[in-house]
């Protein structure tokens, strides 16, 4: 038995065995792995120490970690017997944690870490079990189950590489297949369509040609032309270039014949587009280049430049590509001078394309309806209209008519004939009767002083109960002056209506219906409601304080933000413009912070820390407190920071509760309707489903 | 070894007393074999091993791709290197070969010119091992997981056979047929296992926990049925009692016939009465066990302490069986092991598992005598001290001296 292990050195190896497998570095510090040789050298102990601890390392759920604790391992392995026996008898575990030959538990990541520990791991097992092998039957036999149970070839370490290999081959092979069979199909298709595109395409030169003849025809023809041939082109040429003309005769005739000076210019104006008339004669030739352009434009370039795009991606020969192109360019070209001659403006005329037919306007159809005997019947209603607005209420309806005679205004009207017509009729009687009516009267002041009331006496009380009325509340018509004058107002009452079964079985006396009296009791006939009258003013200003993220806070409160405090006038940068309000936010600011209760003051508390070691700071509001492995080590990459990328982004919206819910919600629905559409007049189904 | 040997001389001790001794000695020091091998040739995992029980001379390995292998053990080179090799095997394009996994193979008891295999197609397929076609093939309702030969009942010729049917079917050699029906369990039967002491007793562990005894010249009802918790043995009890926790997945009587072990997926195993019935109360620890078909497990032969080798996931435990005491832990496989026999004559352990080896572990007594007698005679070639020098210097500290500084 060795003799016991030394604490302080066991920490040591511990310590040295942690930093070493914590630095993330692909090759091991040669210092300190000397130091753990030294430590292990000293003693077994050690050796099974360092073992364990190694173990312990392999175990982490990080592969860089792993991979530097393996190479340790292979280091020490090839030291100690004692280590190897070890590990020998804990091989399985080990290439689980290696090799992962056990499926259900995969390397941990960062990836290429672990295909490096893989490789390293294959590697050393085989060089193990080439110089240890004879002696340690397990590490032969370990060797043997990688190579034959998990299929693992030592020789030059591609176990799953082969595989990936062979697939991605055979995907290259099929992509290559199926290329080809899109070339050869493509190079058909052209062959087959070639003598008709080229047809086509000579077939529509002709008739541009028989429409308009290119200069040389010109040239030749008038050289060996009868007369009759140039009459035939004149009369076309008439048409199309008369200048042209005018020019050509010219230089046949001798200018002074006809009376001109020598010296005189004669301005050609070339038209950028010969335009051609469509004549009775020239009709067949027009429709034949008609019908050749729309088969080159709707059928052949956009063919052809689908092949171009096939090919191109297929990566076909160059010589084919040239092929097609220059097709397409003859192509385009004759479709550029058939626009240029403008022949298919006819054809657009027809709209024989469009789906779309004119139809010819139907008689007696307006297409404005004409508004005016609307106007005139609004117009026409209101002969004497009354002057108060429409919000205002009166006791004079506004439909007032003086031929309706139920109307006030009708009987007012005929008092006033009346008066006219009997001058000496009792004024006074008159009189009560109209200040009878203006008690009632509350607007319209205007006309009741077109009212005849001579009277003097009553002239004074009128003019008192017009001030006195100025000054009276004017409220619109509602339940509580309904109930004005009743001194003692009974509660009011409702009738319960039995929710069971319809009246038909049930007694239909009211003897027998519960009456039940309002809650609100009597006041609810008292009392009024009356609407806000005031307008909503909308808040014209931000709040605009600075906030962390650099912009500027957008809540829209009238005085004070629920962040910010209250909200001040404010630069484009979210300063405050006027520094007054600065220094009370500022002050402001500082009062909360003096909220901190004392014992939280830094400086009070790093003296603590100091002397004492513990660190009393009280966590920060609203922040997590977080103690990552990647302060602790830097070396190591971090495998828990948060991958942001698309898959993760798109999984955030996609499964979040909510939207999850309103799914699932809509889809319930859907088979909700589904069933009752289905069942739902079944009397079987009707209980269960609702 | 020396002082035996005088005392044997002298008359103190008999010539039992050291043969037991050594036996038992060599039985506790099993370990992964250095000089001797199996041959490799596995193409899945290793199910079921039996070894012939006249001379224990060959062994018959089924395995989970339907194809059944027979190895050479004995060493016939005088050397202690040694590879048993494979003499024949049914290959899985034969026709003749099960078309599922070989879940059980057993040589006849009393020639090895015959043997038995069954599997996960259902059928039991007698075998001439001479010429490696069958006999004979029976068609049974469940898939087989075990089935057994008395290795004493000279004058019948029944194979047990344990299936995922509840009834134990007894299936006569003689007639090739089903001779009885054993009703009693609820659940698919596991493990089945002859007495080595009685002729007509079988024992059987099932899904439904139990372990019952049947007396297969009453197959009306079962002997008893085993009770992990009373010992008091009522009959109105019985139906009930179960032996384990879990799966009754392993079962196995000592040599002599006097015990039963039952091994469970309750990760215990239990040593038992085979007469009274009696929970002999040892216990053996917690064992982990997890697989849900037929464990093949072993005990010592004409040792003192009995011992049993137990697979357990990818370890063998040996335990001695009447204190429960887990003497050692054979270590080999990278798989779970299915099954291991004992070879009552070289004291051998044969096991095989999942990782497709059959792995031998022997205490390696022959080879080390063989090591020292080589090393004695130094003056031998050059070739061959190198190769001892080299096989010496393999397990030897290597520090370098740059550890120094």
């Amino acid at each position: 038995m060795p003799s016991p292990l030394d604490t302080k050195l066991c920490q040591e190896l511990a310590q040295h065995i942690e930093a070493l497998t914590h630095t993330g570095q692909k090759v091991l510090e040669p210092t300190l792995i000397k130091k753990i040789k030294q430590i292990c050298r000293s003693s077994e102990g050690y050796v099974e120490h360092a073992y364990h601890l190694l173990l312990h390392q392999l175990g982490e759920q990080h592969a860089e970690v792993r991979f530097s604790a393996f190479q340790i391992i292979d280091e020490l392995f090839r030291r100690s017997h004692s280590f190897r026996e070890h590990l020998v008898s804990d091989m399985q575990r080990i290439m689980e944690l290696t090799v992962e030959t056990n499926p259900n538990n995969c390397l941990p990541p960062p990836k290429t870490a672990a295909v490096n520990l893989k490789n390293l791991a294959l590697r050393s097992f085989h060089e193990w079990n080439v110089q240890y092998g004879s002696g340690y039957k397990r590490l032969q036999i370990g060797y043997n189950f990688l190579r034959k149970c998990k299929n693992i070839d030592f020789d030059n370490l591609e176990f799953e590489n082969a595989i990936e290999r062979a697939r991605r081959e055979e995907n290259l092979r099929h992509q290559q297949i199926v290329n080809e069979e899109k070339i050869q199909k493509v190079l058909t298709e052209y062959n087959d369509l070639y003598e008709e595109i080229k047809a086509t395409i000579t077939s529509l030169e002709n008739c541009i040609k028989l429409l308009v003849p290119s200069l040389d025809d010109f040239f030749i023809s008038c050289d060996n032309m009868d007369e009759s041939d140039i009459d035939t082109f004149n009369s076309e040429l008439v048409v199309t270039s008369p200048h042209l003309k005018c020019s050509n005769k010219e230089n046949k005739v001798d200018i002074r014949e006809h009376g001109m000076n020598t010296n005189f210019s004669v301005e050609v104006e070339i038209k950028p587009v010969a335009s051609v008339k469509e004549t009775a004669e020239n009709a067949a030739v027009f429709e034949n280049a008609r019908d050749a352009q729309r088969l080159i434009k709707n059928r052949y370039i956009p063919r052809v430049k689908n092949w171009l795009k096939v090919i191109t991606k297929c990566s076909g020969k160059t010589d084919d590509i040239k092929k097609m192109v220059n097709l397409k360019d003859e192509l385009e070209k004759s479709l550029k001078n058939c626009d240029r001659l403008d022949i298919s403006r006819k054809n657009s005329d027809d709209s024989s394309d469009s789906d779309l037919e004119e139809v010819p306007d139907k008689e007696g159809y307006e297409e404005h309806v004409v508004e005016e005997h609307v106007l005139f019947a609004q117009s026409s209603s209101r002969s004497e209209k009354p002057t108060s607005s429409k919000k205002d209420w009166s006791i004079f309806s506004k439909d007032n008519n003086e031929k309706d005679p139920t109307t006030l205004l009708s009987t007012l009207s005929t008092l006033q004939t009346t008066k006219n017509s009997h001058p000496s009729c009792s004024e006074h009687s008159f009189a009560t009767t109209s200040s009878g009516e203006q008690e009632v009267k509350v607007q319209k002041t205007e006309e009741i002083e077109c009212l005849p009331s001579t009277s003097h006496n009553n002239q004074s009380t009128q003019s008192r109960k017009q001030k006195l009325l100025s000054v009276a509340p004017k409220l619109p018509f509602d339940i509580d002056l309904y109930h004005w004058e009743e001194e003692k107002l009974a509660a009011p009452t409702m009738l319960l209506v039995k929710p069971d079964g319809a009246r038909f079985w049930s007694a239909t006396s009211t003897d027998e219906m519960e009456e039940i009296v309002v809650p609100e009791g009597a006041a609810s006939l008292r009392t009024r409601v009356i609407e806000f009258s005031g307008r909503h003013e909308p808040v014209k200003w931000a709040c605009r304080a600075p906030l962390p993220s650099g912009k500027l806070c957008p809540r829209r409160d009238r005085y004070k933000c629920p962040f910010h405090g209250p909200v001040v006038a404010r630069d484009s940068s979210g300063k405050c413009s006027n520094p007054e309000d600065e220094a009370r936010l500022k002050q402001m600011q500082e009062e909360e912070q003096q909220k901190n209760p004392d014992w939280q003051d830094p400086k009070l508390l790093q003296e603590i820390k100091e002397a004492t070691g513990v660190d009393l700071k009280m966590p920060e509001k609203g922040k997590r407190k977080k103690k990552s492995d990647q302060t602790k080590y830097p070396g190591l990459t971090d495998i828990k920071a948060k991958q942001n990328n698309a898959y993760t982004r798109l999984a955030k919206k996609v499964f979040k509760k909510g939207s999850m819910k309103r799914i699932a919600q809509s889809l319930d629905n859907a088979d909700h309707k589904r069933f009752r559409d289905k069942y739902g007049d079944q009397f079987n189904y009707v209980h269960e489903t609702s | 070894m020396i002082k035996c040997l005088e005392d044997l001389r002298s008359g103190i001790v008999e010539p039992s007393a050291l043969v037991s001794a050594e036996r038992t000695k060599r039985a506790y020091n099993l370990q992964l074999s250095k000089y001797r091998d199996i041959e490799s040739v596995h193409s899945s995992g290793v199910n079921s091993l039996d070894l012939d029980v006249v001379e224990k001379h060959y062994l018959l390995s089924g395995c989970a791709d339907g194809t059944v292998y027979i190895h050479d053990l004995y060493n016939f080179t005088g050397l202690p290197q040694y590879t048993s090799k494979l003499i024949c095997s049914v290959d899985k394009t034969s026709r003749s070969a099960h078309q599922y996994s070989v879940e059980c193979v057993q040589w006849y008891p009393f020639d090895n010119g015959l043997f038995v295999s069954s599997g996960m197609d259902k059928k039991l397929k007698i075998w001439d091992a001479n010429c490696l076609k069958p006999a004979e093939q029976i068609c049974l309702e469940g898939r087989i997981f075990q089935h057994h030969m008395s290795p004493i009942g000279s004058k019948q010729c029944l194979v047990a056979v344990a299936s995922s049917a509840s009834e134990v079917i007894l299936v006569d050699l003689k007639s090739g047929c089903y001779s009885h029906e054993l009703r009693g369990h609820t659940g698919s039967v596991l493990t089945c296992r002859w007495s080595p002491r009685e002729e007509n007793i079988v024992a059987t562990g099932s899904c439904d926990n139990k372990v019952i005894l049947w007396d297969v010249r009453s197959s009306k009802c079962f002997l008893k049925s085993f009770c992990l918790y009373s010992t008091d043995n009522q009959s109105g009890s019985q139906l009930t009692s179960t032996a384990h926790d879990g799966y009754v997945n392993g079962l196995c009587f000592t040599a002599d016939g006097l015990f039963l072990l039952s091994y469970g997926t309750d990760n215990r195993l239990q040593l038992w009465d085979a007469y009274t019935g009696e929970n002999q109360m040892v216990n053996y620890g917690d064992i982990p066990n997890r697989t849900k078909k037929c464990v093949q497990f072993a005990v010592s032969v004409n040792t003192n302490p009995i011992l049993a080798y137990v697979p357990s996931e990818g370890n063998i435990f040996v335990f001695e069986l009447h204190t429960g005491l887990k003497v050692k832990t054979l270590l080999g496989h990278y798989s779970s092991v299915n099954g291991c026999i004992y070879h009552p004559f070289l004291q051998e352990v044969y096991s095989a598992g999942n990782d497709r080896n059959i792995l031998l572990w022997s205490a390696d007594t022959q080879g080390l005598i063989y090591d020292e007698h080589t090393k004695s005679q130094v003056p031998v070639k050059s070739d061959s001290l190198r190769s001892v020098y080299y096989k010496k210097n393999v397990t030897l500290d290597t520090w370098s001296s740059d550890e120094d500084s």
